[in-house]
């Protein structure tokens, strides 16, 4: 039952298509860091008054990083794993460039607003935007180009024998299908006139907590496949993980049900039946599989040296506790970013393994035995937690999340402390996943295959 | 073992499937503020607040935003882009009815771990009964704006 992926497996088409949604993951990550350096400098006392920006540039930056670290790269892996799920034939492969190039060509649309400095910035929740028909059109084509990718793997959902990593990318693909539901279900029950802000964050309010059980599936489906390349197993048995697997895209799919049961789509109650979903649905499978995975990780071996057992241990933690805290939010302060930046810097961590260790390799891109690729899994997994822990600690004092400069508040000192803190996890990320980007896309762009450091 | 790695799926999956009925039927999880709500014309809230302001105001301002001091009891607050106005002292173990108004946009009024929706045009009657001392805090809960998470009130307890 162990995934049997290997560089002869995938044909010449498959091995190129696999390539460019790593190259559109991994670049838009790229950019995505570039930002996030940019916001973490503009956040720390000091730091701040040396930078040449003014708010507009902040929040634009900011909707440009999140739209890029947590919607496009997570959604262009998925098209990278759907690579890995789908039948062979002609028509898979005709689906998957058709939507890679779709994919490609939204992400660069998106971008143009913000460069341009045009469109006014909404900082709702999940998917911000940049007010402009560009960012919109751009944002459509990268997730229509996506599902394309995503129908492929859906047979598999019903193909008997169950193998985890395969099953899982289904019931991920699945998941997306049914964000993106919500998503158009919100789109056309919202009333024409509405408030553009308020259009915003309820369009994206349903189907952004979906995509947390999407980004929840690919953390557990890297978490099975490295502890396969590990362990020799994965972290629970196989019917357990299938299960676990099933038990979120259940919950994604009865999710677009929630627009006929849960009132209107501008009421309160409607927003809070998506918050319960993350409280009831999310928690149980990471739970069982991340208890597993605890189980095998101290059962050993514990190779320390292996990116593979580094990125499995660094995921599993920073995952745990930035879900723990998640049971501890105010209102709109900083522990929220507290706890989303932990469980989201939990799946890259287990996101980055997988990449690296094994579909890296698939291409014929290898890690090789460097020191670097250990040293990206500690500065990212480390600065993540200490960023977090920053930020949970100005929360608790009230500084308010989103916010840049004197509108942050900074009058206590225990609030400069904890937002210094922020500013020193960020770096430490930061560098981490700088490295990351360099070791990966110096591998992708490197022309023909074989070759490794 | 064969039989104990058959159960945990299945356990799994009917834990799950209880916990999805749960959720699609579950009503009422969120504390709720215990309001009363009716429809008023703009024009008549700004001369009540304005009535309040002549009557109540310390003197004081806290940024732009005036400082009033009613006594317990009916107290307007107006609710726009990104405040709750005016900014009140309150006694202590007192019970007072906010009456809030969003003037622009849908906004939200959140107390503690309990929440209601502004809607322009409809007055929402919150009954607050006062702590011995310190601030009460009421803040925006539904996504407004850039400004958003700066929104909001100020309620300080004086004697």
């Amino acid at each position: 039952m162990l995934t049997t992926w290997s560089p002869t497996s995938l044909s010449p088409a498959r091995r190129s298509e696999l390539r460019g949604w790593l190259l559109l993951a991994v670049g838009s990550l790229a950019i995505a860091g570039i930002l996030a350096l940019l916001l973490g400098l503009s956040r720390t006392p000091g730091a701040q008054d040396w930078l040449p920006w003014g708010p507009h540039f902040f929040y634009r930056a900011l909707v440009t990083h999140v739209v890029l670290s947590v919607v496009v790269w997570y959604l262009a892996s998925l098209g990278a794993l759907s690579v890995l799920a789908a039948s062979a034939g002609n028509g898979g492969d005709r689906l998957g460039w058709t939507g890679l190039l779709l994919g490609a060509a939204g992400v660069i649309l998106l971008l143009i607003p913000a460069l341009a400095d045009q469109g006014e910035p909404s900082l709702n929740n999940y998917v911000p935007v940049v007010g402009h028909p560009l960012f919109y059109v751009g944002l459509g084509l990268h997730a229509l180009g996506v599902a394309i990718a995503a129908l492929r793997p859906l047979a598999l959902l019903w193909r008997l024998p169950r193998r985890p990593v395969p099953f899982a990318i289904a019931c991920a693909a699945l998941t997306y299908l049914a964000a993106l539901a919500c998503f158009l279900l919100a789109w056309t029950l919202i009333p024409a006139g509405t408030d553009p802000d308020l259009f915003n964050e309820r369009v994206f309010w349903g189907g952004g907590h979906v995509l947390q059980i999407l980004n929840t599936l690919i953390l557990m489906i890297a978490w099975q496949v490295l502890s396969e390349r590990e362990f020799g197993t994965g972290p629970v048995p196989a019917g357990l993980a299938n299960a676990g697997f099933a038990a979120l895209a259940l919950f994604a799919v009865a999710s677009p049900l929630v627009y006929w049961l849960g009132g209107d789509v501008l009421g309160l109650g409607h927003r809070q039946i998506f918050t319960r979903l993350l409280w009831v649905g999310l928690p149980l499978p990471p739970l069982v599989m991340g208890a597993g995975l605890a189980l095998r990780l101290l059962r050993g071996p514990r190779n320390w040296r292996s990116p593979a057992f580094l990125s499995l241990a660094l995921s599993l933690v920073v995952f745990a506790i930035g879900g723990f805290a998640g049971f501890f939010l105010g209102v709109a302060d900083t522990r929220t970013p507290s706890h989303y930046h932990a469980v989201i810097g939990g799946v890259q961590l287990g996101l980055m393994g997988l990449i690296l260790v094994v579909i890296l390799p698939l291409l014929g891109r290898r890690l090789g035995e460097g020191r670097a690729g250990r040293l990206q899994f500690h500065l990212y997994g480390w600065g993540q937690l200490i960023h977090a822990l920053g930020f949970f600690l100005a929360g608790t004092a009230g500084v308010p999340r989103k916010t840049t400069g004197l509108d942050q508040g900074l009058d206590t000192l225990w609030k400069k402390v904890s937002m210094g803190v922020v500013g020193m996890g960020t770096g430490l990320a930061v560098l981490g996943g700088v490295i990351f980007v360099w070791m990966a896309l110096a591998r992708l762009l490197r022309r023909g295959e074989g070759g490794h450091d | 073992m064969t039989e104990r790695r058959g159960f945990a799926p299945i356990a799994l999956v009917l834990a799950s499937l209880l916990l999805l009925l749960t959720w699609l039927g579950g009503h009422g999880w969120e504390p709720t503020l215990a309001v009363e709500s009716y429809a008023v014309d703009s024009a008549a809230f700004t001369a009540r607040f304005e009535a309040q302001l002549a009557a109540h105001a310390t003197g004081e301002t806290i940024g732009t935003m005036s400082v009033v001091r009613p006594p317990p009891g009916d107290v307007v607050v107006r609710v726009r882009r990104w405040e709750f106005s005016p900014a009140l002292e309150l006694r202590p173990g007192q019970t007072y009815r906010l009456h809030l108004l969003a003037e622009d946009v849908v906004h939200s009024a959140a107390i503690g771990d309990a929440e209601e929706l502004l809607v322009p045009g409809v007055v929402k009657v919150v009954t607050l009964v006062t702590p011995p001392s310190g601030r009460v805090r009421i803040q925006c809960g539904e996504y407004c704006g850039l400004g958003h998470t700066k929104m909001i009130g100020s309620i300080e307890i004086v004697r």
